[in-house]
């Protein structure tokens, strides 16, 4: 006769599961990744998703813009111009019949491309110069650090005028005036994470390992440097925007017939149209606003989303 | 490594260094602060639309009438025929009396806004005192006399500043500083008699040796930047002395203190209306201006311009506060008597800003109006909106000197170009109706070809003008230009290129900054030499002789806005005109209209040579912009009419007319 040993479900709590359940429940469990945590931020932030909603639509509007505008935004009619928003025209017509609404929607091209097109370069341009600059340290920092501190003495808006004067006006100089001027900010940036992350345990190690100098920043610290850079690069598309609304109000920016919000807002130059017709410099001055706006939420959101010293 | 507060030290992708930056951005936003992030972002959400909406209001409202209907007890007196039987020695009379009483009476009162009264009459004779306010527009670039090149400084100087004569519209001469011009019967020597009763501003009296000084001056080869001269050039002696090659002008000789003669190679009709009233002479104090440094006049660097100049004029420099106003006062010695006024400000601002100050009654007089307020303007009691018409300057199109010699060599491109553009269209919309379609040169003028052709928008004719040249539309880019300033002359282009586009070609539009003009034009722009067409305002200004330098090859002067060179072409050693164009027939007819003095004669030779350019186009006109200009109704004894036919630079008619209306 044995001795029966009591069943543990009795005496100490739940009977031991067999290895299978366990392992089907810890797959089941959530695991709290650093992305579906930022992704949770963000979703909780409602003035950001506010602003992903209204850029999705101004993005969609200039996707679709051939397709949605109810008009060639360049053809004219200089019977019916300046007349007020009818049921034809929306919002109305410009200085040479041109229909505001079809103008207003191909407008929201030329605002993002610059944007994107001229945010992407001068972050590439940043992350290559800061990170010699931030990595290497001695004469290449010190080179580095000087041309950005030269370069942010300029008065961007100033220069940038003087480039599209040299180069001529129209889209594609506009971005490379922009992305000219704009690179000195995230290059300091790039710089001060690398000058951080470069004396951390993980990149001595690989370094010790043998790692080469090129492997060690792009494997191991670039990615440390992806956030900020993306936060920065946001609020930078909303300051390339207002860059081009300023270049192209200016009659230096898009050429025409193109639209652009800004060259539309020129139209405000005369008091009689400022006074008497809103529906010319309205309906691009709000959109240039929700636009800049949309995009400062997005990147608030974005940079509490991507903030590692937040819980939940 | 430490561990940051709120930080997963579990978090194997977790980067310490983000810890500043990201904990830190959070607490300058007030985070710490005790503020709510959310609800700080939701009130300047609700501040924007408020501000939208107010501004949308304000964008949009009316002005409201006021009817208010009010309840009042008033007193009526009310008559009534009563008609009582009395008793009288026992006998009953009816008797008939009238009665008046007072009554309180209820009633109902609508109040409704006054009607103006009607507008008073300024009197008959002029007031004294008070202040004139004028536009400036662009400020006061070129304060030095001799180098000035644009209107808006000549306007700057009209009040104390005064040349010999005035061209009028209707071809006569007014006598200013001149009084009258004898001309020998030989067309060869003029005799120019001056007014004896000017001084200047300092009082000292104004002689001929001041007018030989301006002229020496405004012509001297020493001038940087040079001035090439534009007229006069038949004077004998006159361009030698421009070239540097003689110390003075031969064919200027002073008579007297009052009487200068001046010497002709050969007759030029032109000289009267071109050089002894030229837009640009301003007669210069010799005893003041040839005591200052030499090279400081030279370079248009003297303070005194701009510190304390004098001139003749009926208002006398006070004092200038750049990019403010220029203050000028009353000069009791003019030679016209004082002008009423006690002062006379041109204000330096934009536009925008100098209508509302009209509209405020800061500002008393605007010179060119921007045409789209002209209508805004009329509705308002206190203003008068002056409109003129414009014969003596357009906008046009000029090529590019270095693409010349290719398709637009051709006179049929350039007329299916302006077959290809519905102009009226331009005049009626951004023109606001107020100005005219040109074709040739001399249009409106009696110097217009009798035959000329009118190229009224005609898209099929231009296609087959195309046609017959054989361009493809399609294979061809124009490119256009027009530096910014004047929307009117900007905004053609945008309907240039919509119409040429429709033709099939493609079509370049480059707004370009003042600054570039020189540049751009002369092949140092984005676009280098290969561009085709630069809008521009010219005309024929106060004579037909206007035209030539255009078109005569000896005139080789570009005015730094142009893209021809003034060197001689290297492979011919020649100079060549403006626009690289050679007819025959049009080189005889210059060297006639040079010496014709007779005027019906020489209104015949302008008529053939307007009909050559109205076949040849070596430059389009587009259309003219009539002279458009406001004025409270306070300043009086303004001649909008006759100050808009002065010539081709706009410059202020008899500013010592000028007088305000205290009563207005």
């Amino acid at each position: 006769m044995s001795e029966q040993f009591p069943a543990r479900a009795s005496s100490q709590g739940p009977s031991p599961q067999p290895v299978a359940t366990l392992a089907a429940d810890f797959a089941a469990q959530h695991i709290d990744s650093p992305g579906s945590r930022a992704l949770r931020r963000f979703l909780r932030h409602r003035l950001a998703l506010f602003g992903l909603v209204i850029l999705i639509i101004i993005g969609l509007a200039a996707l679709l813009a051939p397709l949605i505008a109810p008009y060639d935004p360049a053809a004219q009619n200089l019977v019916d111009f300046r007349q007020p928003p009818t049921a034809r025209h929306w919002l109305g017509t410009d200085g040479f019949g041109r229909d505001v609404l079809s103008r207003l929607i191909h407008g929201a091209r030329p605002s993002l491309s610059v944007g994107l097109i001229a945010v992407t370069i001068y972050e590439l341009i940043a992350i290559v110069l800061g990170s010699l600059a931030g990595y290497y340290g001695g004469k290449v920092d010190w080179i580095i650090m000087r041309a950005v501190d030269v370069v942010m003495t300029f008065p961007s808006l100033i220069i940038i005028i003087f480039l599209v004067a040299i180069l001529g006006p129209g889209l594609r100089n506009t971005i490379v005036a922009i992305a000219l001027l704009r690179w000195t900010e995230p290059t300091r940036l790039v710089r001060g994470q690398i000058l951080s992350l470069r004396e951390m345990d993980y990149v001595l190690a690989a370094r010790s390992l043998g790692g080469k100098d090129g492997r060690i920043i792009r494997r191991h610290i670039l990615p440390g440097v992806v956030a900020p850079l993306v936060v920065h690069a946001t609020f930078g598309v909303a300051t390339a925007i207002l860059l081009e609304a300023a270049l192209s109000f200016l009659n230096l920016g898009i050429l025409p017939p193109a639209a652009s919000w800004g060259n539309m807002m020129t139209a405000a130059q005369e008091l009689v149209i400022l006074e008497q017709m809103p529906w010319l410099w309205l309906p691009p001055g709000l959109a240039i606003m929700l636009s800049v706006l949309s995009i400062n939420f997005v990147g608030d959101g974005l940079r509490d989303a991507l903030d590692a010293t937040r819980a939940g | 490594m430490t561990i940051p507060k709120g930080g997963d030290p579990g978090n194997q992708f977790f980067i310490p260094s983000l810890t500043l930056t990201n904990d830190f951005i959070p607490r300058l936003r007030g985070d710490t602060l005790g503020g709510d992030k959310m609800s700080i972002k939701t009130r300047y959400l609700a501040v924007i639309a408020l501000a939208l909406v107010t501004i949308l209001v304000a964008c949009t409202a009316e002005p409201e009438v006021i009817v208010e209907t009010v309840v009042q007890e008033v007193q009526v007196e009310v008559t009534r025929v009563v008609t009582e039987t009395i008793i009288e020695e026992g006998q009953a009379v009816e008797v008939t009396r009238v009665v008046v009483e007072t009554e309180t009476e209820v009633v109902e009162v609508t109040a409704v806004p006054e009607e103006a009264a009607p507008a008073a009459e300024p009197p008959s004779e002029p007031q004294s005192g008070g202040d004139v306010r004028v536009w400036l527009p662009n400020g006061w670039p070129e304060q030095s006399w001799p180098h000035r090149s644009n209107w808006e400084s000549g306007w700057a100087i009209s009040p104390m500043a005064e040349t010999l004569f005035w061209p009028l519209a209707d071809g006569t001469l007014e006598p200013r500083l001149g009084t009258t011009v004898d001309v020998s019967e030989d067309s060869l020597v003029y005799t120019l008699h001056l007014r004896e009763d000017v001084t200047w501003h300092d009082g000292e009296p104004f002689t001929a040796e001041d007018v030989a000084y301006s002229i020496l001056l405004r012509n001297s080869p020493n001038l940087r930047p040079t001035n090439p001269p534009r007229n006069g050039t038949t004077i004998s002696g006159l361009l030698p002395y421009a070239n540097g090659e003689a110390d003075s002008i031969s064919g200027m000789e002073i008579i007297d203190d009052h009487t200068i003669q001046f010497t002709l190679d050969s007759p030029d009709a032109g000289l009267m209306r071109l050089f002894f009233g030229a837009e640009m002479l301003e007669i210069l104090p010799q005893h003041i201006v040839s005591a200052l440094d030499e090279e400081e006049v030279l370079n248009g660097t003297a303070e005194y311009w701009f510190t304390n100049p004098i001139g003749t004029g009926p208002y006398r420099f006070v004092q200038y506060q750049p990019d403010q106003f220029i203050e000028y006062e009353r000069f009791p010695d003019h030679w016209s008597g004082a002008p009423g006024p006690d002062r006379l400000f041109m204000e330096i601002s934009t536009a925008e800003v100098a209508v509302v100050k009209l509209q405020r009654g800061e500002l008393d007089l605007i010179n060119t109006l921007q045409l789209t307020e002209i209508e805004r303007l009329q509705a308002e009691p206190g203003l008068e909106v002056m409109v003129a018409e414009n014969n003596a300057q357009w906008y046009g199109m000029e090529m590019n000197y270095f693409t010349n010699d290719g398709l637009w060599r051709d006179p049929r491109a350039k007329q299916a170009f302006l077959y290809s553009i519905d102009r009226q269209a331009y005049v009626d919309s951004i023109l606001q109706g107020q100005g005219l379609v040109r074709h040739s040169f001399f249009d409106g003028t009696v110097y217009e070809c009798p035959t000329m052709v009118e190229y009224t928008y005609d898209p099929d004719r231009a296609a087959e003008l195309w046609a017959e040249i054989g361009i493809n539309p399609a294979d061809v880019t124009i490119d256009l230009m027009s530096w910014l300033g004047l929307n009117a002359r900007r905004d053609f282009l945008p309907i240039a290129q919509e119409f040429l586009g429709a033709q099939g070609f493609i079509v370049n539009v480059d707004f370009i900054d003042n600054s570039l003009i020189t540049d751009y034009v002369q092949g140092n722009g984005p676009r280098g030499q290969d561009w085709d067409f630069h809008v521009l305002l010219f005309g024929p200004g106060a004579d037909p002789g206007t035209i030539l330098p255009f078109i005569d090859p000896e005139s080789g002067n570009n005015w730094g806005r142009r893209s021809w060179p003034e060197a001689p072409n290297p492979e011919t050693g020649q100079k060549e005109n403006a626009y690289v164009y050679e007819n025959p027939a049009l080189t005889e007819l210059i060297a006639q209209a040079k010496v014709e003095t007779d005027p019906d004669r020489r209104i015949e030779i302008y008529q053939e040579i307007d009909c050559i350019w109205n076949n040849d186009l070596p430059a389009f006109m587009t259309a003219s912009p009539s002279f458009v200009a406001a004025k409270s109704n306070r300043l009086q004894g303004v001649d909008w009419q006759t100050n808009a036919g002065l010539g081709f630079w706009l410059r202020m008619y008899r500013p010592e007319d000028l007088w305000i209306w205290d009563g207005s």
